[in-house]
């Protein structure tokens, strides 16, 4: 196997703020190999939304990467790097599907020229061109009668055309890699299944590899490859996706995955993992799961585990990989 | 969108009314029935009532008031309109400067703009009116516009703040768009509204400056006539002869609701979402 398309290799992130240092990212590592599709899952505050806006550079003011992160993307290194090198990759390398399609649209301008506007940034063309070139994008991502809808404006179409239309402006630059926040949380169920198979269709006809960032482990099951699950800043396990759903080795994996069935059984009581998601300014000490682990012993409390291989291409941040002995206890 | 501009009742009766000014204006050497300047008969023509000679009456020199208020639309309206073209460039590349800028360059701006809003307007122009000798009606109006962009700027920044915080900003900026086209595309039109409204309300402020500096002698000097120096003028007899300062009232007035009634229009047009 050749590189990677994208390989994020211990990315640190903290923010500096009034109340301390909070450390968002911790020593996160990823790969994302060409026309693969990549899930991210976590919960609110994993530091899922920091990976991504890392990924294009556009992390706000107060936050730093640690200088001893690596992000490469197609041989180009992108920790820390300058205007010139951003300008190459965003939108024409790396495109951005952001969460609100109601809000990352601008309500003064039509679709049409909002896309066409983007197409012009990346390739040098006349406006007639950019135009057609918008309306056959808006095709592509399904969108009906194209030609209307481009003269239309954003609060002119529904949440599900909204998200297509986004979807549309993020591949006007032909990106490699299309990295979705949350595509599908403003929209309603029959709606995400629909731009989820979108996102596996799109993969399929451009070629383009796919970073779907979730909280939703259901949807993931359905179009992604591989999956790495987050907490509280860290990479807790990274498995493809048969492997997470038959033989998950994380607590918290299982924790989630546990919640997702309870909802499909329609058991009375949801299995719901016990605490709430720690703070970035004050992660646990050791493990960062442990005070809402069911298993946790000693061990956990004492000594931050590493992610162990528990099989080929897969790895969990837990000491039950090391000690599978305990987990019958 | 063009045709929805003209759909709209209050822009086209605004746009009307801004167009019979200008034109008014514009050919008032073939519209006003005598010389502005000429004196006919000083002894028996002074302060006469409106009549078919004179429509408008004449003043204390026995002008004709309609042929000075045609004229005085040139200067007044040249002056306002350029004026405020000058406060508005300078007001909006200030503003978006200050809200896009770093901090510090914020900060910066910020405390100039209240410096100079701390500074009373009129006590400023009195005093660089003065030390200008011989000041030009160009000088008038750079004057006028370099004292009028505060208020702009402060808009403008305000806007910029709550707009650059918007999604489709952050959005803009992952698919790779230089900030100066964010600007252009994205921030700009989303502030223009305020901006031109600011602007059409601040063209009647400035005729009344210049009605009040020509008042106090440092406007546009006595023979040309503007409507500030009519309506100074007028002042002092508007008891005997109410028609001096009630015709450029008029117009004044007129002048200030049409343009705000194109403003709130523009308003309108600009934000697709309020449908007509």
């Amino acid at each position: 196997m050749s590189e990677p398309l994208l390989a994020v290799r211990n990315l640190s992130v903290s923010y500096h703020g009034p109340d301390g240092v909070a450390r968002a990212l911790d020593d996160v590592s990823l790969a994302v190999e060409r026309e693969e599709i990549v899930a991210l899952v976590g919960e609110s505050g994993s530091g899922k939304t920091t990976l991504a806006l890392a990924l294009l550079g556009l992390l706000p003011e107060p936050a730093a990467i640690a200088p001893s992160s690596r992000i490469e993307f197609a041989g180009i290194s992108l920790a820390n790097a300058d205007a010139a090198t951003w300008r190459r990759v965003r939108g024409r390398e790396i495109g951005m599907v952001f969460q609100d399609p109601a809000v990352s649209l601008n309500p003064v301008l039509t679709i049409g020229s909002q896309i066409a506007h983007v197409v012009r940034t990346h390739a040098r063309c006349s406006p007639p061109t950019a135009r057609s070139r918008a309306i056959e994008l808006l095709d592509m991502v399904g969108v009906d009668a194209p030609q209307i809808r481009a003269r239309q404006y954003p609060h002119q179409l529904s949440g599900g055309l909204r998200q297509r239309a986004l979807i549309a402006v993020a591949l006007a630059g032909s990106p490699k890699l299309l990295v979705a926040d949350e595509p599908t949380a403003a929209l309603d169920v029959t709606v995400q299944a629909q731009i989820l198979q979108l996102f596996a269709d799109l993969r399929r006809r451009l070629g383009m590899a796919l970073l779907l960032i979730t909280h939703d482990l259901g949807l993931v099951a359905e179009v992604a490859h591989r999956v790495l699950v987050m907490y509280a800043g860290q990479v807790v396990e990274s498995a493809s996706v048969e492997q997470l759903f038959t033989r998950s080795r994380h607590p918290y994996t299982r924790g989630l995955l546990g919640a997702a069935r309870a909802l499909e059984e329609r058991r009375h009581r949801l299995a719901a993992i016990p605490g709430a998601p720690p703070r970035a300014s004050a992660w646990p000490d050791a493990c960062r799961f442990h005070p809402r682990c069911a298993l946790a012993w000693e061990r956990c409390r004492t000594e931050a585990p590493i992610l162990l291989s528990a099989a080929p291409a897969h790895h969990a941040r837990c000491w039950l990989v090391a000690e599978p002995a305990r987990e019958g206890a | 969108m063009r045709s929805g501009w003209w759909q709209h009742r209050a822009a086209r009766r605004g746009l009307l009314l801004v167009a019979a000014l200008t034109v008014l204006a514009l050919a008032a050497p073939l519209l006003a029935p005598y010389d502005p300047a000429a004196q006919p008969d000083v002894v028996g023509g002074q302060l006469l009532p409106p009549s078919w000679e004179h429509p408008l009456g004449t003043d204390l020199f026995s002008r004709d008031v309609l042929s000075r208020l045609l004229y005085g639309a040139r200067v007044s309206l040249s002056i306002a309109g350029l004026a405020t073209l000058v406060a508005l460039t300078v007001g909006t590349l200030v503003g978006l400067a200050a809200g896009f800028g770093s901090p510090g360059v914020d900060a910066v701006l910020m405390r100039l703009v209240d410096a100079g809003l701390a500074f009373p307007r009129m006590f400023l122009l009195l005093l660089v009116l003065a030390l200008w000798e011989g000041a030009s009606t160009a000088a008038l109006i750079v004057v006028l516009g370099l004292t009028s962009w505060l208020p702009t700027s402060r808009l403008v920044r305000a806007e910029v703040l709550s707009v650059r915080q918007r999604d489709y900003v952050l959005a803009a900026r992952a698919l790779g768009l230089e900030p100066w086209r964010i600007v252009a595309r994205h921030v700009l039109p989303n502030v223009a509204p305020p901006i031109l409204v600011s602007a059409a309300l601040g063209v009647g402020q400035i005729v009344l400056i210049e009605a009040g500096l020509s008042f106090l002698g440092v406007g546009v000097p006595p023979p040309t006539p503007s409507w500030g120096n009519m309506i100074a003028d007028g002042q002092h007899y508007l008891t005997r002869a109410p028609w001096l300062a009630a015709a450029p009232g008029a117009a004044l007035g007129l002048t200030v609701v049409s343009l705000s009634l194109v403003a709130e229009a523009m308003q309108d047009a600009l934000d697709p979402r309020a449908t007509t």
